[in-house]
């Protein structure tokens, strides 16, 4: 990941997303960039007839402006490479290793974007897991072979995650009976590949009813500081992606479909 | 129909067994005591008649503690357990007591140089100074004394394990009468071997001191629970530090600002109440999975801190609602709207609710045609607070309004309600009320 993407704007939400951006670039060494929603356009030009001003000075005050409420919050930028751009995210061309800091849920699908939620820091709630929920697919195998140098540099273990039906005719209490062989070879797989990059791993099965709410319920009681997933291709209707996403309080890096192909 | 294993394992069970042991007891040494003329042997047969009237009282306690909270006792019946344990915690000091007296008066007796102060002693306090024993006595005892301990342990165990406090209460009263037949025993055993009666009193000098220990504690813990004191600032304390490293918990609540105090602590009978109120601004669907989240490691604390038994009541409300009413003055030309240097150059307002720095709901008043005394009182009227503009290299609402209170065109008064603020941006879209 050689860039970490996010956008300005005056609201609470807007801090806390450059706070967490300039953190998360910090750890991971990468620069940050940090998209202004103001450009040379017709408003600037009015600004400028009316308030006597040149359009560079305005674009000048605002820079400014911005640097010290930056401050003001508590946001330290200087270990941090910092460009600050005049433009719309959405207009932004973006490469497969960027990873955007983001509020909106309507970012392309086929992006990397860490949604922080009301997180200012990665490890604001202190240093907790990574949760990595898998099902029978190989997107969670994916999952884990982008983030592989975010694990490494975060430098926490990582919970592989599985709810699972209950199998009639099984007495067994323990989930973990309970899944199904597909599953048990994506567990499996994801150990050895843990094992083989020397990351600490656990595993968290159960029986629940709502897949959603158990993965969140689950990663809060774990302590849970990330929540990585990735889009499978094949759902139509009812990610787990996006319902994780209106639910959970933790912050959830979304793998983009680009980055896992 | 419950095994029998799992029944001698339960609160009934081993009251079951305790009774036994009591029948046992009491047949045994009034017999006995009967046929080898001990008297003192009798009377402990006489007080282990009481201690069945107690284990009864014991089950009878579990019985109505145990039956589930309901809309009149919200909290359950356990604190009956506590106020049975303040009772046998009371007495059991008293009694602690009373050995206490006895073998301090049983030592003084068995060393006193003095004839006369044994005699008087004697005939006050009926104590003889050198008992007569026999083989007998002393097995009765040893064997009451082991069976005591044993089916204390049994209590204690099962009493912890099933959330009984009753049930550990008279398991440590039943221990103390065991620890204490062990001390007559060594009187006993002194008495028969050596001529050594005074050994009794040392030992039983000891065992009241540990009775008054456990009294102590025994009381302590029921009087805590009957007066809901909290179970502790340091358990407090990591209860909190586990709420707030919860993400989507903006705080617990606070007092001063929520209304409300965030967490509190008490124990119904052996239960630990935990009422906490979190400030979160997290949707409904969230905030029950956080609740559940937070009570599960709650419970775990707990239980670490051996508490068994927990119940957990917790709140979430969001950060309380502070709305503002601000307006910014707009220039229009065309459809580009642009935030205005002043309100002498704006040709609108625009008003602005604000809730946590966010706005809304904003509305566009058209304010080309009115004066600056016009434009000030629909300020006023619309209960505007703070009035924002982008600063320019001319002049600001603020310096224009002091000009024209020195000019005596306004009255200061007319104006010293606003607040004039800076606009960081004179995009509307950057200040999210476009």
């Amino acid at each position: 990941m050689k860039r970490v993407l996010t956008s300005f704007s005056y609201d609470p939400q807007g801090c806390k997303r450059v706070a967490y951006a300039t953190d998360l670039a910090k750890r991971l060494g990468r620069k940050l960039i940090i998209f202004l929603p103001n450009g040379v356009d017709k408003r600037l030009t009015l600004t400028a007839q009316v308030c006597g001003r040149s359009e560079f000075e305005l674009l000048t005050f605002e820079l400014q402006y911005i640097h010290s409420y930056l401050r003001q919050q508590g946001i330290v930028m200087e270990d941090v490479v910092v460009e600050f751009k005049r433009d719309s995210l959405g207009r932004c061309v973006f490469k497969t290793s960027d990873m955007i800091v983001s509020h909106d849920f309507s970012v392309s699908q086929s992006l990397t974007v860490l949604f922080p939620r009301n997180e200012s820091s990665v490890f604001a709630r202190g240093e907790g897991p990574l949760m990595i929920p898998f099902g029978v697919g190989p997107t969670a195998l994916q999952v884990l072979s982008s983030c592989l140098p975010l694990i490494k540099i975060f430098g926490q273990p990582v919970l592989f995650y599985h709810t699972t039906w209950e199998k009639k005719g099984m007495s067994s209490s323990q989930p973990r009976d309970h899944m199904c062989r597909a599953a048990y070879d994506v567990l499996a797989q994801l150990c050895a590949k843990a094992h083989a990059e020397g990351i600490a791993y656990g595993e968290y099965i159960e029986k629940v009813s709502f897949v959603e709410s158990g993965i969140v319920r689950a990663a809060l009681e774990q302590g849970v500081s990330l929540l990585i997933m990735g889009r499978a291709k094949d759902v139509g209707r009812g990610s787990y992606v996006d319902q994780v996403l209106e639910r959970s309080p933790i912050p959830v890096l979304v793998m983009g479909s680009k980055v896992l192909s | 129909m419950m095994p029998i294993k799992s029944f001698f394992r339960g609160p009934y069970g081993v009251m079951a067994i305790v009774l036994v042991m009591y029948f046992l007891k009491v047949t045994v040494k009034l017999t006995v005591g009967y046929y080898t003329g001990s008297q003192m042997i009798t009377g402990d047969g006489w007080h282990n008649t009481a201690d069945i009237f107690e284990a009864l009282m014991v089950v009878a306690t579990v019985m109505v503690a145990s039956r589930p909270s309901d809309g009149s006792y919200p909290f359950g019946r356990k604190n009956l357990e506590s106020l049975f344990g303040l009772v046998v915690g009371f007495f059991l000091f008293l009694m602690g007591l009373s050995v206490a007296g006895k073998s301090v008066l049983g030592i003084t007796l068995s060393l006193s140089p003095l004839l006369s102060w044994k005699t008087i002693a004697q005939q006050y306090f009926q104590t003889e100074a050198v008992p007569e024993y026999n083989w007998w006595v002393a097995l009765i005892i040893l064997v009451s004394a082991i069976l005591s301990l044993v089916v204390s342990r049994l209590q204690i165990v099962t009493g912890k394990r099933s959330g009984h406090e009753s049930l550990v209460a008279d398991g440590e009263e039943t221990a103390s009468d065991g620890r204490l037949e062990f001390a007559v025993l060594a009187g006993v055993v002194g008495q028969l071997l050596f001529g050594w009666s005074w050994l009794e009193y040392p030992f039983s000098l000891f065992v009241a001191y540990l009775m008054i220990c456990t009294a102590w504690e025994i009381f302590w813990k029921g009087m805590d629970a009957v007066l809901q004191k909290s179970i502790g600032a340091e358990h407090e304390k990591v209860m909190k530090d586990l709420a707030l490293r919860l993400h989507g918990v903006v705080r617990i609540s606070d007092p001063l600002i929520d209304g409300s105090v965030g967490l509190k602590t008490f124990r119904v009978g052996p239960t630990v109440i935990v009422i906490l109120k979190l400030i979160s601004d997290e949707p409904l669907e969230t905030t029950y999975v956080m609740k559940r989240a937070l009570a599960t490691k709650i419970v775990a604390y707990l239980r670490e801190q051996g508490f068994m038994d927990a119940k957990y009541y917790i709140r979430t409300s969001p950060t309380p609602a502070l709305p503002t009413r601000v307006a910014y003055s707009i220039v229009r030309e065309g459809a580009v709207d642009v935030i205005a240097p002043n309100l002498i150059d704006a040709t609108h307002v625009r008003i602005c609710d604000l809730e946590h720095g966010v706005c809304y709901r904003w509305k566009d008043v058209d304010i080309g045609s009115m004066s600056l005394s016009e434009r000030m009182t629909l300020l006023r009227e619309k209960h505007v607070s703070a009035l924002c503009e982008f600063p320019s290299s001319t002049y600001g609402t603020a310096t224009y309004l002091v000009k024209c209170v020195q000019d005596g065109i306004i009255l200061i008064e007319n104006i010293q309600w606003l607040q004039i603020q800076e606009a960081p941006s004179f995009n509307p879209k950057v200040l999210g009320i476009d």
